[in-house]
């Protein structure tokens, strides 16, 4: 089709054609029947486009709009306090204690570790004493006897 | 808009803080806000969702409104907006978290009685799966201008280009649509 004859089609289906374009329009259709059959088939497309048309949400729309409404005016004048600032206070609250309570366990560890075992870094973490059989073998009555006892073993 | 149309009383009552009048501005003018986002977007609660946010831009901007244009216009070119964010929203998503692999599925095929028999509902899918292949340029127009029923003018201005190129971008789609539902249209 030739491209004044789809523009012509256009204007007819979506354009508002004054007197002049209906008159050219009415000429051509007159004499062509491949336009007309176009024409027929745009009509067409209009038609199913047309009756597509969506009417309205699911009920209760407006109710919905209002709740929104109202749950946006009621957060406005109750504003969430932002979260960085109280997670830093929550922090700032809970180091101390946090701080004190690893001191403590490390203080616990040093002092009941065996000296002549571990360094103190070693003793205040709480690990194993590392020796050099242990690194060959698996040590197991560490986890099982008393320090004093292994101890004993070596 | 008239001054002396229901619209400007429920505008004045509204802007007043009356929950009532905006609650009936709502209710009158869900159609038109409706028409336009499930026609960008189809059926759902991504639908649904735009439908609310193009009324609550609304209510914010209720001061702002003087009537230049007419409220529905006003509100189709919200909710035409927003359908184009959420649009651009989907179109990001499905590039992220979809296979490139996957191919558009084909359109169905209509019964073999032909249209009289064709369920109403069919051609709805139809209709919406040859919508969906349009891009962001040209769907807007043909929902605005095809199934909302505007002008080829409030078209233009509700997407703010000039009317020609309303015309040029419908012929195109026209043309793509007409493709799409070729079974349905045939002689």
């Amino acid at each position: 089709m030739k491209r004044e004859d789809r523009e012509l089609l256009m204007g007819a289906v979506a354009g508002e054609p004054g007197d002049r374009e209906r008159a050219v329009l009415r000429e051509r259709l007159s004499g062509d029947p491949e336009l007309r059959a176009a024409l027929a088939r745009l009509r067409r497309v209009e038609a199913v486009l047309g009756e597509s048309r969506a009417q309205a949400f699911a009920p209760g729309f407006a109710l919905r709009v209002q709740q929104r409404l109202r749950g946006e005016a009621a957060g406005a004048a109750a504003p969430a306090p932002p979260l960085f600032p109280s997670l830093k206070r929550q922090f700032l609250r809970l180091a101390p204690i946090a701080a004190a309570a690893v001191l403590v366990l490390a203080i616990h560890n040093v002092v009941s570790a065996d000296e002549r075992r571990q360094s103190l870094v070693d003793a205040a973490l709480g690990l194993p004493p590392v020796t050099l059989d242990a690194a060959y073998t698996f040590d197991a009555t560490w986890y099982t006897a008393e320090p004093d006892e292994a101890s004993d073993e070596d | 808009m008239d001054e002396c149309s229901p619209d400007r009383h429920l505008l004045a009552r509204a802007r007043a803080g009356d929950e009532e009048a905006f609650r009936l501005l709502v209710e009158r003018y869900e159609p038109v806000v409706a028409s336009t986002v499930i026609g960008m977007l189809g059926p759902g609660d991504e639908a649904d969702d735009v439908g609310q946010e193009t009324f609550i831009r609304f209510y914010r901007s209720l001061d702002r409104f003087r009537g230049e244009a007419s409220l529905a216009t006003y509100l189709r070119r919200i909710a035409m907006n927003l359908s184009l964010n959420a649009l651009e929203r989907r179109r990001r998503w499905l590039r992220r978290f979809v296979s490139r692999d996957r191919v558009a599925a084909p359109l169905p095929e209509p019964g073999e009685d032909g249209e009289a028999v064709i369920e109403a509902r069919e051609r709805q899918a139809l209709v919406r799966a040859a919508l969906d292949r349009l891009g962001p340029k040209h769907r807007p127009v043909v929902v605005l201008r095809m199934i909302d029923g505007c002008s080829t003018r409030e078209t233009a201005e509700i997407l703010g280009i000039p009317e020609g190129t309303v015309l040029s971008r419908l012929a195109r789609a026209l043309e793509r649509i007409e493709r799409d539902l070729e079974p349905y249209i045939r002689d």
